[in-house]
């Protein structure tokens, strides 16, 4: 039987699909693996056991938790841990600093945006926006307060809904508590404190008695009705624009009763148009004769109501961008996006559309389009469920009112997977699960590229929840997006600068505790890990880890794993209600957690000018870098020598192994290098080297 | 000698009569151009206006097309107050040349007033300089 052998010093594929086994490309066949489990791919091609995670507090409110984590200020952060009701507010160390009242339910808290402006935090989701504000040691957690302008007015959004595109609406005075009728059903109850604006005029919602009738208090005195006498009616038509050529006012035709009078509702203006002044409309003009008298409210069509209310509901998507704070994804508006004036978050006012005013735009070309996603890159990016847009700007052409513009990039509609901006761009996951990213190209008139990121791994996306980017965890130099899955395992995408092709590992948690939710500030990655508030670290070989020095409580009632020297030693043994375990006494060195199996399972050779061969593994060499115990199909490696002292744990080694002999006839079975539960300890093969046998 | 210059004196008055009546005339004449001038500042004040209804049309035409391009609505609020803004700034504008229209036709009228007034005053004046004459050529034939 003739034999050659495979030597593999790289795994920066990561672990692809099993369709892609039998594909003989470089970075298939001589840098993927078949499985690689709990373990990362390094920069220099190797591959190193997962970081395990230390625990800091514990959090047992409710079934659903998610961490975010709050900017402060320098690398002052807070861990913000979001359950049923109720939002924990958590120092790095566990410290439990505040505990707030929060608007949403468990069945919020997964699809919950949240927006890091400076020592303020924003959340949308099915609530009314909130703000979270740090003050003087002091945290609030609120409804976002929108600006009060002139004449107690509300800087706040303002749409006219679709739904009520047509109907009318008739107040019965210009001042004081007033009733509003409406042409058609448009009032609900939880109209009531919510505001409209007649022809640009806010009225105060004080009552509705049904659907069509409301009572209201008018905030800013309404624009009149008036009765204008004419030398003649005719070419005037109901619902045109008339203008003074003179006063400049003007207003829409409401009704036009005979041949020499027009019933007119002023727009934007209190001043009525003067006597004798020429009288202009689109398609005719005549001369006012007389003084224009005052007339009974007509009703209008032009009026909106505030954006985001209990009715209409509440946007799901908001991003700092430019000093602006934009939002988006409104239930009934939902290819609508509202933009805040320059340099103040919580005024929408439009003004007259001057380059600092706010502004409110929709998506042109695509009416039904649902914006997912903002996201303040080089430039705004809008994510929607059918296509991704970019806004093109430039510090020579600043976004303003008058220069917004949705470029497409793409036809790739995004999942409701919140995005990730990277250095490389915009991470995302589009409606078929795969994960993508939105790159600048560098040109100017295609500014962004979509590119896949999950081409050969795309299996282990089994229902993305979260995305998250971490740069340097635990000192090191790799780059990671770590994909949270719904069955609460996660897919680590190794990101490396410049490289086409990402490399992915799948990491599971430590038996009965699922990662609930991921979160990564810098070099740090954290996570709700059960009912703990927990921190990755490339120093800790298992779950939950927490020194065996002195007592743990925080994990009083856990069953766990002692390990010596970072290398398990014994367990699972029970950890009682004083943090002690009876059987172990505490020493320096010492750690307790929950372990974990890895795995690593090496792509089957391909051999492309023979095609099909019956072949077996016959031996098996590795290469590893400071690692402890661990197995080559099924053969435990332990790195005691013969001289050493059995009893201490064994030391880590580094260089090259004595050949591993593959047992078994199976020609389509491969090696594993693992780490059973119970035999944790540190890892990083370097390489392997395969003899195939054919 | 004085009886010699009396006929002169008669011949001048009458002259100053005709002056008179012929300052008069022209007067008038130019009183009309002054209304005629108004009449046409009056009609080029509706071409103005017309003109800059046609210009705004056009400008908010291009503005939807602008906005089409870039793929933003065009009934967003936002639309609505840059097109606002937009009719805004056309009527000040028409608005100041109307203005500046109507303040020549205003001239202009007041031109022409002023010239019918001198011309009643030019045949009273030739009226009153012809009896001044005659009253002179009357007292030297005494």
């Amino acid at each position: 039987m003739a034999r050659r052998r495979r030597f593999q010093n790289a795994f920066t594929t990561g672990e692809v699909g099993p369709e892609f086994l039998q594909r003989a490309e470089e970075e298939l066949q001589n840098e993927s693996a078949q499985a690689l489990r709990n373990v990362i791919i390094a920069n220099a091609g190797g591959i190193r056991r997962r970081p395990g995670s230390v625990p800091k507090a514990k959090n047992t409110n409710g079934v659903k938790r998610r961490i975010e984590m709050f900017d402060l200020v320098g690398d002052e952060i807070r861990g913000l841990v979001m359950t049923d009701g109720q939002l924990d507010i958590y120092e790095t160390d566990g410290t439990l600093e505040d505990t707030l009242v929060a608007p949403w339910g468990e069945a919020d808290i997964d699809d919950i945006v949240h927006v890091n402006g400076d020592n303020r935090f924003y959340f949308f989701g099915d609530f009314f926006p909130q703000q979270l504000t740090y003050t003087n040691g002091v945290w609030t957690l609120a409804d976002i307060d929108f600006e009060s302008s002139i004449g107690s007015t509300i800087s706040q959004p303002y749409w006219r809904f679709s739904a009520t595109k047509g109907i009318s609406l008739t107040p019965s005075a210009l001042t004081g508590s007033i009733t509003l009728t409406s042409s058609d059903d448009l009032f609900e109850a939880g109209h009531v404190g919510t505001r409209f604006r007649y022809i640009g005029n806010e009225i105060l919602i004080t009552a509705v008695t049904n659907a069509t009738t409301a009572t209201g208090t008018v905030i800013t005195a309404l624009y009149p009705t008036i009765d204008v006498t004419v030398a003649s009616s005719a070419g005037f038509q109901v619902g045109e624009v008339v203008t003074g050529d003179t006063s400049g006012a003007e207003g829409v035709i409401s009704s036009i009763p005979d041949g020499t009078s027009l019933i007119v509702t002023l727009s934007f203006g209190y001043t009525y148009f003067a006597d004798t002044e020429t009288l202009d409309g689109p398609s005719a003009s005549t001369t006012v004769s007389g003084a224009p008298s005052a007339a009974t409210a007509a009703a209008s069509v032009i009026w909106d109501e505030q954006m985001i209310s209990s009715v209409r509901g509440y946007p799901r998507a908001g991003v700092l961008h430019r000093n602006r704070l934009i939002i988006a994804g409104f239930p009934q508006a939902p290819n609508a996006v509202a933009a805040s004036a320059t340099g103040f978050e919580n005024d929408f006012d439009l003004g007259q559309a001057e380059d600092a005013d706010a502004f409110i735009e929709a998506l042109g070309d695509d009416q039904n389009a649902t914006i997912r996603h903002l996201i303040s890159s080089e430039q705004l990016v809008l994510l929607t469920d059918r296509a991704c847009y970019y806004v093109p700007e430039s510090e020579n052409s600043p976004l303003t009112p008058t220069r917004v513009s949705f470029n497409r990039i793409g036809p790739d509609g995004a999942s409701t997977v919140r995005p990730l901006l990277t250095p490389e761009g915009v991470v995302f996951v589009d409606n078929a699960g795969r994960l993508l990213v939105i790159g600048a190209t560098g040109s100017v008139r295609a500014s962004w590229a979509v590119q896949e990121l999950s081409l050969f791994s795309n299996h282990l996306l089994t229902g993305p929840k979260s995305l998250t980017y971490v740069d340097g965890l635990g000192n090191r130099s790799e780059r990671y997006v770590i994909v949270l899955n719904e069955d609460a395992t996660a897919v680590a995408v190794a990101y490396r600068r410049g490289a086409e092709q990402v490399g992915v590992s799948l990491w599971t948690p430590a038996e009965g505790f699922d990662w609930l939710s991921i979160a990564a500030w810098k070099t740090r990655m954290f996570c709700i890990q059960g009912d703990y508030f927990a921190e990755f670290d490339m120093d800790a070989t298992m779950d939950l880890e927490l020194p065996y020095t002195a007592a743990a409580t925080l994990l009083a009632g856990e069953s766990v794993y002692v390990a010596r020297s970072g290398i398990v030693w014994q367990g699972p043994l029970a950890v009682n209600g004083s943090g002690l375990i009876p059987t172990v006494a505490v020493a320096a060195g010492q750690t307790i957690g929950k372990d974990f199996r890895t795995s690593i399972i090496p792509s089957p050779p391909v051999a492309k000018q023979f095609g099909y061969e019956r072949r077996r593994i016959s031996r098996l060499w590795t290469d590893m870098l400071e690692s402890g115990p661990y197995r080559v199909d099924g053969e435990l490696v332990n790195t005691h020598d013969e001289d050493d002292d059995l009893e201490a744990p064994p030391p880590l080694r580094s260089g090259a192994s004595e050949p591993f002999f593959i047992l078994g006839y199976d020609p389509n079975s491969m090696p594993e290098i693992s780490q059973e539960v119970g035999e944790g300890a540190p890892f990083f093969l370097r390489s392997l080297t395969m003899e195939i046998a054919y | 000698m004085a009886a010699a210059a009396a006929p002169l004196m008669v011949a001048s008055a009458g002259m100053s009569l005709l002056g008179g009546v012929g300052e008069a005339r022209s007067m008038d004449a130019q009183a009309k151009a002054a209304e005629y001038r108004a009449k046409g500042l009056k009609l080029q004040g509706k071409q103005v206006g017309a003109e800059r209804a046609r210009d705004l049309n056009m400008i908010l035409g291009t503005i939807d097309a602008i906005r089409s391009g870039r793929g933003v609505s065009l009934d967003s609020p936002t639309a609505m107050v840059i097109e606002r803004a937009q009719k805004k700034r056309s009527d000040t504008i028409g608005n100041a040349e109307q203005l500046e229209i109507a303040q020549g036709v205003v001239s202009e009228k007041y031109s022409a007033s002023q010239l019918r007034k001198g011309k009643k005053f030019a045949i009273l004046g030739g009226f009153a300089q012809a009896t001044s004459q005659l009253a002179g050529a009357a007292s030297l034939g005494k």
